[in-house]
């Protein structure tokens, strides 16, 4: 198991976490431990289009870079952590606690920025 | 030692207590918080945080000390009633236990709570009663189908074990109202009005029931999916119809206007808008329409609405979108978009609530006006 995957899988072992991965800002997948419940080509694609949306305006409103966006949604929530080239993604269950998360969530991301810094 | 700690974290409390008195501030009342919490004096902690608040209203460190008082106390009565339950098994105490739980918002535990007093005791209706309410209250919160088709069925289960229980069915007549399914509101309408013939709020939702059409079928699986898919309710509540402004009234957009002002005061927001299709109302240091601002709101709440959609996890309610410009927090319902650009990561948390405090109160408001 790569690197990366491995601490994708220790990440979705925090309460209310049910998958991650990290795609780069044009939709490629570089590791994914998503689960069955999401499809991960579709994530990836989905993600990447609302990166660039936000990414364009953010530009064009002259307002600077985005380093993460938090969705909640009806049945679950997306964190999308800016890892300088690729993104992670987190996923979660609608009741996760995201500020009690919070820290896993951060020790995951400086771990996968050395990370990907090596393999992108 | 421990004698000698002990009074250490005395002193300390003595300390901490006179300082809340002579200079108080937010932080001092939460750090005399922490230590009434490693003592594990619930009922002062309760209090300081409570003090706190109504000295320094706007704080949200105390608004999370308050929180935090209330999840200890509710945890202490918890651990009371497992032990008891553990001893005795009892209906009631399952049915509080799980009420318990309800109140912190951890639906989970209710969920197990209640299957645990059902298995034990199947004709206990009020564990049934709040399960439906959890149920009810995800269902209100997320408008998912499953949530509201499952509090109707845990209802119906209530009405089957308690035919006269007053609770179920006015919480049943209230959902199918929300819901559009008149004709079974005015059933358990009249089921309640032989009940309580005299109570207020079930005579003003039969009135406002009799106003709508009749449907000729009535399919609920299909409204709460409609529900669902619109991201909207099909009527407001009966109750609050009474007193909110007429839609497309002055005052409705007066009010609408008046509350983002009011989140525009914040110290920490920059800009402030809400959105209802093509028009925006503004506050704050936003010069036109081409507001960079306002682009990225436009453009990333229709983003999110569609990838959530199309991965499949429901609609798309609140976002924050950090980064060097500070943090832009979204909350989205329907077509209606309320947004601010805040600077201060500490008050994230309350500015997205207060938005969709504003989302949720605007949704029956025509915003007629706007630029």
């Amino acid at each position: 198991m790569s690197a990366i995957r491995e601490v994708l899988t220790a990440l979705n072992q925090a309460p209310g976490v049910k998958g991650s991965a990290v795609v780069t800002g044009d939709g490629i997948t570089v590791a994914t431990e998503l689960g069955p419940s999401l499809d991960c080509d579709v994530v990836a694609g989905l993600v990447s289009f609302l990166i660039s949306t936000a990414r364009r305006s953010l530009h064009e409103g002259e307002l600077g870079t985005m380093t993460r966006f938090t969705m909640h949604s009806t049945n679950g929530k997306i964190v999308l952590v800016s890892l300088g080239d690729a993104f992670l993604i987190i996923y979660t269950d609608q009741f996760a606690d995201l500020s009690r998360l919070q820290a896993r969530f951060e020790d995951a991301t400086a771990e996968l920025r050395r990370l990907v810094q090596v393999n992108v | 030692v421990k004698i000698l700690q002990r009074l250490r974290i005395w002193k300390e409390l003595k300390r901490l207590e006179q300082k809340v008195r002579e200079e108080p501030s937010p932080s001092s009342f939460v750090d005399l918080g922490q230590v009434y919490t490693n003592l594990g004096m619930i009922e002062e902690l309760q209090r300081t945080a409570e003090e706190g608040l109504r000295l320094f209203p706007q704080s949200e460190e105390l608004r999370k000390l308050v929180k935090f008082g209330k999840k200890k106390h509710l945890n202490q009565r918890i651990t009371e009633l497992r032990q008891h339950l553990n001893r005795s098994p009892h209906p009631e105490r399952y049915n509080e236990l799980a009420a318990f739980y309800l109140e912190l918002g951890d639906f989970g535990a209710v969920q197990g709570t209640c299957e645990e007093c059902i298995r034990r005791y199947p004709r206990n209706e009020g564990a049934h009663y709040v399960l439906a309410k959890a149920r009810l209250a995800n269902f209100y919160r997320d408008l998912s189908a499953r949530e509201g088709l499952e509090a109707v069925r845990s209802l119906h289960r209530v009405i089957e074990l308690a035919p006269k229980n007053p609770g179920a069915l006015k919480l049943l007549a209230d959902v199918m109202y929300r819901v559009g399914a008149i004709n079974s509101t005015l059933r358990y309408l009249q089921r309640l009005l032989q009940l309580t013939p005299d109570d207020k709020d079930v005579l003003a939702l039969q009135r406002e029931a009799l106003q709508r059409p009749l449907p000729r079928e009535e399919d609920l699986d299909v409204l709460f999916h409609a529900v669902e898919a619109a991201g909207a309710l099909a009527n407001r509540p009966a109750a609050v119809e009474r007193v909110q402004p007429r839609p497309g009234s002055d005052d409705s957009v007066v009010s609408v206007r008046d509350a983002l002002g009011q989140l525009a005061e914040l110290t920490c927001i920059h800009k402030a808008t809400y959105i209802k299709g093509s028009r925006a109302l503004v506050k704050g240091d936003i010069k036109d329409g081409k507001d960079g601002f306002l682009r990225v709101v436009r453009a990333v709440a229709k983003a999110a609405q569609r990838a959530s959609r199309r991965m499949d996890i429901g609609n798309f309610s609140k976002g924050v979108i950090d980064g060097d410009f500070g943090h832009i927090c979204l909350c989205c319902y329907g077509e209606v978009v309320a947004a601010a650009l805040c600077d201060d990561a500490k008050q994230v948390d309350r500015v997205v609530s207060e938005l969709q405090e504003l989302v949720a109160e605007s949704l029956y408001v025509d915003v007629g006006g706007g630029r």
